[in-house]
């Protein structure tokens, strides 16, 4: 059944992102000194005693951060693990932002893609697949358009976000590469000349606007997924920028419906096409 | 309920932010080339101005604000424009902590969201105890 077969889909997106939402807020990933997971011990968003600027929500003594940064790992556990994950992913994101956003200098928008997914993802029948006590199935249809119509949602504002001279002109390249953004053998070649600089601009935002339409077409689906993660492959080993790949990867799950033609078939016995 | 859920996270928190300038929840994707600049000044019991690297103030308060504040006497590029400006009182106070006797603080913000846009100046002053 299709209906089923999203579902997986969606349950392998849950696991997926529960894993890299663990990755991110705990210190799993310590032995290995990563730059941009420092603040992830003993959790992220832990109260360290030092001056931040005042969060533009209610502050908490850090006594109640604490406990709240426990609290949201244990949710996010239970979320990945699948043992009531609806609430438990509701809770995991929303005291992903609570417990974060006290320090506001330290938002990203990789924690807002993985709370903001996780939180999502827990509204809909990604709870009922892949899981150690599997919620009971809602709304198939409208939870494989959310998630998928989500994701795609996020490469338009991407785009739309660079539709700018200085970047359609290389010259933020040349700034991030000269922040060192990039490895250095990226900025010593593919970003080495106003005109590569140009080309590959023009190249992400092309690529941005057309993996929304790939990805939710169902006759070009899988070639967009191939697109879209050869992309964030392409982006990690450029920039590494955070785990924001692997997030997306993970969401890009929600897309892999293994029972799904590639044909363009792909409402199944039931007629209805997630987008 | 999904549809309600879809249109908010798809369309409507993405375009606030945008429209906002506050880029917070918007999925820019690391494509940001905003600056900021800061100049922070003090006045002492006695009138006399002193001005104050916001680098002496982040070697002061340290913390995710002295990684802000760090270098900022010069442009710099990162995305805290927006931030800095809507706490430009608590860095006053904070140049206040630094400097002993000051009796006023003021600090001043220049930044640009794009590498071409104009320069937007906001100050901001704070009295000190």
């Amino acid at each position: 059944m299709q209906m089923t077969a999203g579902a997986d889909a969606l349950g392998r997106a849950r696991v997926a992102l529960g894993a890299v939402f663990l990755l991110r807020t705990t210190p799993l990933l310590a032995a290995f000194h990563i730059p941009f997971l420092a603040d992830t011990v003993p959790l992220l968003g832990w109260p360290d005693g030092h001056a931040h600027f005042t969060p533009f929500i209610p502050a908490l003594p850090d006594a109640l951060l604490a406990a709240l940064c426990i609290a949201r790992t244990l949710a996010a556990v239970a979320f990945t693990i699948g043992v009531r994950a609806r609430v438990a992913g509701l809770l995991a994101g929303g005291l992903g932002y609570v417990t974060v956003l006290q320090d506001p200098a330290r938002f990203f928008t990789t924690h807002h893609v993985i709370f903001l997914g996780t939180m999502l993802l827990a509204c809909t029948d990604a709870v009922s697949a892949c899981a150690l006590r599997p919620g009971t199935p809602r709304s198939p249809a409208s939870s494989a358009w959310l998630i998928r119509a989500w994701v795609a949602s996020i490469y338009v504002w991407a785009a739309i976000a660079k539709l700018r001279p200085d970047w359609f002109d290389g010259r933020t390249f040349a700034l991030l590469a000269r922040e060192g953004q990039f490895r250095p053998f990226v900025a010593s070649t593919l970003l080495a000349t106003d005109t590569r600089r140009c080309v590959i601009a023009w190249c992400v935002v092309a690529t941005e606007l057309a993996l929304a339409p790939l990805l939710l077409i169902p006759r070009t689906r899988r070639a967009g997924l191939v697109l879209a993660i050869a992309f964030h492959l392409g982006l990690e080993w450029a920039a590494s920028p955070d785990l924001f790949g692997w997030a997306m990867i993970a969401l890009l799950l929600a897309f892999l419906d293994l029972k799904e033609p590639s044909s363009g078939h792909s409402a199944g016995t039931s007629g209805r096409k997630a987008p | 309920m999904h549809w309600v859920i879809g249109a908010v996270a798809i369309i409507a928190l993405p375009a606030v932010s945008l429209a906002t300038r506050t880029g917070g929840v918007a999925f820019t994707m690391f494509s940001g080339s905003g600056s900021y600049r800061l100049r922070v000044v003090t006045i002492d019991d006695a009138g006399r101005e002193r001005r104050v690297p916001p680098t002496a103030i982040a070697a002061h308060v340290r913390g995710s604000i002295g990684d802000v504040l760090a270098g900022s006497e010069d442009w710099r590029f990162a995305p805290f424009g927006s931030l800095i400006r809507r706490r430009l009182d608590q860095i006053a106070a904070l140049a206040c902590e630094t400097i002993a006797h000051s009796r006023q603080a003021q600090v001043t913000l220049d930044e640009r969201r794009t590498l071409d846009a104009p320069v937007r100046t906001t100050t901001a002053t704070a009295p000190c105890r």
